[in-house]
Order: C-alpha cells, then structure tokens, then sequence
C-alpha cells in the first residue's frame, strides 16, 4: 500500500506546489476527478484530496463533498429515526444533516482566524474545503457504521443505549475528520497547533449541543424541535435518570 | 461601471483580509512598519473598524440571552470599554514607552494598543456566532434555571475574555520585541501596559455596567448610579461579605 506522503518516483508526475508544506502528495489526475475518485480520495489519500481542493477541480470536488455529506448523513439519520418510526423517519435525517451544516458554519469563522493564530498562510476558501472535507469523511464514516447503527435499532428499545451508540460513533468518526485537519496542518510545516486543538474542542462541544437543540432525535417528543432549554450534560443526564426510574 | 465597482471592492476586501492574517499569524517582522508608516499605511481605521465590528457583534451575543434591548446596548457599550480606556490611560501609556526607552511615540502607543486589540477583536468576533447560539441555547432569565446559565455565562465569558487576551497580548509582544530590539524592555513595557489597562478597564466597565445582565434586574443602558462607588471597592466588600 502506497505511503501518499511519499514522493511519487514518476518523472512524468509533477509535484504540486505547496504553501508552505515539506512534502505535499501528487494530485487526483483531472481525468479522474469523479465522484467514486472523489470517496476513494477521502479514505485514502485525503491531503491529495485536501490539495486538489485548492486547485482549479476544487469546485467539482467540492460538490462531490457536499453530495457526499447530505447523502450519508441523511441515510444515518434515517436508521436512527428507525427506532421510533413516523415523524423521526423525516425530522431525524432532516436535524442531523442540518445539525452538522450548522455546526460547520458558525465555528467556520474562529476555523480561520485560529488557523492563522497558529501561522498559516490560508484564505476562508481554502479553510472551507478543509472543513468540508473533514465532515464528509465524518458522514462517510457514519455510513459504515450504519448497518451497526441498524442492528441495534431493530434489537433494542432503550432509548438511552441508543443514545450512547449513536455518540460514541459519532465521536469516532469525528475523531477521523478532525484528525485529517491535523494532518492538513502538519503537512504545512504547523507543528503543535494549539490554537487549532482548541478549536477542535469548541468544534466538538458545539455538535454535542446541537444534538440536544435540535432533540429528539431518537424518541418521540409531542413537538418537532423542544419546548425546554437544555445544556447537553444536563438533558443526558436528565433522560439516564428517567430511564432507571 | 459596476463591473469595475466589483472588482474595486474585491480588492479592499482583499486587502482587509489579508491585513487581517497578517496580525493574526503575527508577522512581527512586518507589522512594526504599520508602526513606523504614516496614514493609510498605519491601519488605524481598519484597527478602529474591526474593534467596532468584532467586538461590538460579541458584545451583542453577550447581552443576548438577557433580552435583544441588552444586545444593542451591550454592542455599544463593549467597545466603547476599549476605547475609554484607551482614551483614559494614552498619555501614561505613552509617557512610560518613553521612560522604558521604547522609541515609541503617544501615537505610535496607541497604535500598539489598537493592533492588539484588533486581534483580541477578530477571535471574540470569530467565535460570536457560537456565542450566539449559546445565547439562545440556554434557559432564559424568565425560565427554570436561569440563575444556573446567568452563571455560567458569566463564567464562560470571563473564561473567553481572558483567553482572547492572552493570546492579543501574546502577539502585541512580539511586535514590540521586533521594533525595540529588546526582549527585556518589550516585556516591561507590555506589563506596565497591561496592568493600567486592566485597572483602568475593570473600572471603566465597572462605569458602563450593566454588561451580562442579571435576571432579576431591570434592562438599563447604564444604572443610575453609574458614577457611585468603584470596582475594587465592590470587590472588597464582596470579600468582607463572604468571610
């Protein structure tokens, strides 16, 4: 398996030019730049994928991204809304896709502003794509667990267990899709990225919380979005303790 | 004509931007030129533009939560802390860059002071459409637990201030270390700052209250004793209080 950030030895490759990065890896030949190209990029060989975002492709994998997204993201929440039935077959999908896209946008700002506190050289373009390419390696993610996701959903009536399943995916895979802008970083002479490790914290704190101002998710509730304000701690805690009642 | 006049303003925006990162990546070998530079090139109305905006949108998200009246007063209110104390302290500020051997002039001072407020100005402005969303988030001041979020507003706030802080205060050294030369006289220069600053600042706030907005307490610009008592005798009482 071939280590992208290895120089390729083709004479006829030409080697990208980078910001500021030591070793940047060839681009997806524009020939290639499909949408099956697209995934197969995320997965495995996402700092390509995240270089030919600032190329003049970037528009065309940018959709590819976006279609990405809302599909998987879509899909996962529509197994999730399976455990309930009804309306969450609809609204889950719906809080999820939006959920994310909300998150993406309101921390997109302090993205930049903390990318350039810890000294890169980078527009609110390139920052975008960067984000977008994280999220989607998310959803992709979410996608593959998905049929896990299904199992229980069909097995379990505990709402709370579902609950806990359906973090801890979500923290794994965001784990990845946070991990692909480290390594973006790194491959930018960025060691260290302290300012973007708290970004990264404040990132992860905001989704949490928007699964809770977006609830329910799982369950069924007598209105769409909630009547009742909640820190996410708060309302964990409050639906572990109805459970045991 | 309105082709131009895009393409026109693109270029500002541009120019803005890339301002912008230059403070925010500081570039201390660049940025003291801004210092040495005369008019346009000094960047003082993009430094006063950016405070207005960056802070005065962070100060809307603040008073938020307590009523949307409160976050037009409190998007006034925050910036004109900056500048009052700005204001109040320049000519100290620039007598001791003088008596510490800076090399820098009361407007060269107060330039400094501004740079490092525009990027205390871009991280809150940054993060104020999360602060927003926190605003709307959390019981309001006439729901079940309002007591609870009004205090860990205050708490989350202050935490973001002093973070923001930090990190302007971080990159007003580095310009002041590239244009005098010297890590010492940077160091004491930027502490003589920093401490009338936050005296004068805790004051000053303390004059412009209120800024979060206590449930109990009605929506006001300023309180009518505004000018009555101090911060830090406040702060004395509240300790003789407790203990």
């Amino acid at each position: 398996m071939k280590n992208e950030e290895e120089p390729d030895t083709n004479p006829n490759d030409t080697e990208p030019a980078a910001e500021s990065s030591p070793v940047m890896p060839p681009p997806i030949p524009v020939a290639g730049v499909s949408f099956a190209n697209t995934i197969d990029a995320l997965l495995k060989r996402p700092l390509a994928l995240l270089h030919q975002l600032q190329q003049e492709e970037g528009t065309r994998v940018g959709r590819h991204l976006l279609v990405l997204s809302i599909t998987c993201l879509g899909i996962f929440g529509f197994i999730l809304g399976l455990s309930s039935g009804d309306r969450q077959l609809w609204s889950a999908p719906l809080k999820i896709i939006t959920g994310v896209a909300v998150s993406g946008l309101i921390t997109l700002p302090s993205f930049y502003i903390f990318s350039c506190l810890n000294g890169l050289d980078v527009s609110l373009r390139s920052v975008a794509g960067v984000l977008g390419a994280s999220l989607a390696l998310v959803s992709l993610l979410l996608i593959g667990l998905a049929p896990v996701l299904w199992i229980f959903t069909q097995s379990t009536d505990s709402l709370v267990f579902l609950g806990i399943l359906s973090l801890l995916f979500w923290g794994g895979s965001l784990a990845f899709g946070l991990g692909l802008i480290f390594r973006g970083f790194d491959a930018c002479g960025i060691k260290g990225g302290e300012y973007l490790k708290i970004w990264a914290a404040i990132f992860t704190l905001v989704t949490l919380q928007m699964s809770t101002a977006l609830r329910p998710i799982i369950g069924e509730a007598e209105t769409l979005l909630p009547q009742e304000k909640k820190f996410f701690v708060h309302h964990w805690m409050d639906e572990i303790s109805n459970a045991s009642d | 004509m309105e082709a131009e006049q895009i393409v026109a303003v693109k270029e500002i925006l541009e120019k803005i931007a890339d301002d912008w990162k230059r403070l925010t990546r500081g570039e201390s070998d660049r940025l003291p030129a801004w210092l040495q530079g005369s008019g346009a090139e000094t960047r003082l109305g993009l430094c006063l533009l950016t405070i207005l905006g960056g802070v005065g949108l962070y100060g809307a998200s603040v008073g938020l939560w307590r009523s949307p009246v409160m976050a037009c007063y409190v998007a006034v209110k925050l910036p004109c802390i900056i500048f009052l104390t700005l204001a109040v302290n320049g000519m100290i500020n620039g007598m001791l860059a003088q008596l510490l051997s800076a090399g820098l002039s009361f407007r060269q001072t107060v330039q400094a002071i501004l740079l490092s407020f525009t990027v205390f100005a871009l991280i809150v402005g940054s993060l104020s459409p999360i602060t927003f969303g926190m605003a709307l988030n959390l019981p309001g001041p006439d729901e079940a637990g309002a007591a609870a979020a009004h205090r860990q507003l205050l708490l989350f706030h202050t935490a973001l201030i002093a973070f923001a802080g930090i990190i302007a205060t971080g990159k007003l050294l580095g310009i002041l270390r590239h244009y005098t030369g010297s890590r010492l006289v940077a160091r004491r220069l930027l502490i003589a700052w920093l401490a009338g600053n936050l005296f004068v600042g805790a004051q000053v706030g303390y004059i412009l209250r209120p800024i979060f907005g206590s449930p109990g307490l009605a929506i006001q610009f300023l309180r009518p004793d505004a000018m009555k008592g101090n911060f830090y005798e406040t702060v004395w009482w509240a300790i003789r209080e407790t203990f």
